[in-house]
């Protein structure tokens, strides 16, 4: 008995005190670590909104060129991210939404950038997810990622029509899944379907057709 | 690591005789070169393999997760070294894995805010050294039964033991896959081709092949000499 209340003790005395290091730890590294997410989705915001960026830039750089580049606006639900061009340059308007949902594991934060019309696809990011490696993580590789340009939110009825299938994938609405990453590419799916809804909604593609 | 066990009870024996001498320095070195040369943990104990092969496509990985590596054995094995009177038998084990894991957190957590962009590639075998068994094997077979300066020598060795073989494998793996040392070109593209096996996890198969293959020739010769 006497044992067994020495051995509780013990446990609560050394697990409060790794508690308190950790808690200790996570509040004094909680600004940096911060900064250096939004630094990271800074980058991929200039990323699907094609604005060259230096690969090992800084966080500064990153805050900078953003400020420089991308003016943050909400409509309604939506976080948007508009680049401000050049129009001398020539460059098309290019807007970045901020997308998220469950995935898996956790919650998948991207974003996806849509050409002038609201409905067709630029660019696709995953910045942030906890998906299985090798198999869900893959939707932040290239060849899952390159696959959505050029593909369209919204069926020609209007109503949200992108699909990831399983295979054999064609025309502008079917994006390949992943083997091995079925609910993930599910879950990818309902977060493209809800920015649908929600950008027809707001009417936002019949503001620019 | 059965082959330890025998010299960590000596050394056990000798340290309750010499702290009436008040140092175990004289231990020391010996412990030192045992744990990080001799029966190196990774290419003659052949552990921690997952991230010798993981992590080592570049030299800088290599050494940070090296780092990493020396900031737990050494913060685990001093604590639990401190507490190995007190700790109860029962809990022994969950008591080391708390302590690990939070020498764990603490290092994962420093690379998230000042070193960012290594924590990303680092991923997630920065948190998976709490299953690392050179640092519980470090604070089992060694720490538990040993005074707090001695386990330390012996957790840096380990740990110093585990960064040097991930430094030279990161090396060869980073010089002959992107012609490069620290990012540093070293082999000009102009007359050097990248060879991306060497990038690749096979790359980290051969040349631990090598490195098992001169400890082995070491220990061979040694054998011959005696």
């Amino acid at each position: 008995m006497k044992d067994s209340v020495y051995t509780v003790c013990y446990a609560v005395v050394v697990g409060t005190l790794c508690a308190t290091l950790l808690t200790g730890a996570a509040r004094f590294t909680a600004p940096y670590r911060e900064a250096n997410q939004r630094a990271d989705a800074m980058r991929n915001i200039l990323g699907v909104l094609e604005v060259p960026v230096e690969p090992r830039a800084s966080a500064e750089e990153l805050t900078r060129l953003f400020e420089e580049r991308v003016r943050e606006e909400t409509i309604g639900p939506l976080t948007v991210y508009r680049r401000l061009g050049n129009a001398s340059e020539g460059e098309a308007e290019l807007v970045a939404v901020k997308v998220v949902g469950p995935g898996l594991w956790g919650p998948i934060h991207g974003f996806v950038s849509l050409e002038s019309d609201w409905n067709t696809i630029r660019g696709i990011t995953f910045h942030d997810h906890q998906e299985t490696p090798g198999l869900g993580a893959e939707i932040s590789g290239e060849a899952f990622r390159s696959q959505f340009q050029g593909k369209r939110l919204l069926g020609d009825d209007g109503a949200p029509g992108l699909r990831i299938v399983s295979a054999g994938a064609h025309g502008p609405l079917e994006v390949d899944g992943i083997s091995g990453a079925t609910i993930t590419c599910d879950r990818v799916e309902d977060i493209l379907r809800k920015l649908a809804e929600q950008v027809s909604e707001k009417g936002l593609s019949e503001k620019h057709p | 690591m059965s082959s330890e066990n025998p010299n960590t009870l000596a050394g056990a024996e000798s340290c309750g005789t010499c702290r009436k001498q008040g140092f175990c320095e004289g231990r020391g070195l010996a412990v030192f070169k045992e744990g990080s040369w001799t029966s190196n943990p990774v290419a003659v104990q052949t552990l921690g393999i997952c991230p010798t092969l993981a992590v080592t496509t570049r030299l800088e990985n290599s050494l940070v997760m090296g780092g990493a590596m020396i900031f737990v054995t050494v913060g685990s094995s001093f604590m639990l070294s401190l507490l190995r009177h007190t700790t109860p038998r029962r809990i022994r084990l969950i008591a080391s894995v708390a302590v690990i894991a939070t020498f764990v957190i603490l290092i994962d957590q420093f690379l998230k805010g000042f070193y960012w962009e290594m924590s990303r590639q680092l991923g997630p075998y920065v948190g998976l050294i709490i299953t690392n068994c050179i640092v519980l094997g470090r604070a089992e077979a060694f720490a538990m039964q040993n005074k707090p300066q001695l386990a330390v020598v012996d957790a840096f060795a380990a740990g110093l033991g585990f960064a040097g073989v991930l430094a030279v494998v990161g090396f060869f793996r980073e010089l002959l896959g992107e012609g490069t040392v620290l990012g540093f070109t070293v082999l000009g593209p102009e007359w050097y081709t990248k060879n991306l096996v060497m990038v690749l996890a096979p790359g980290a198969f051969v040349v631990m092949g090598f490195l098992i293959a001169f400890f082995n020739w070491l220990q061979d010769k040694n054998a011959e000499k005696s």
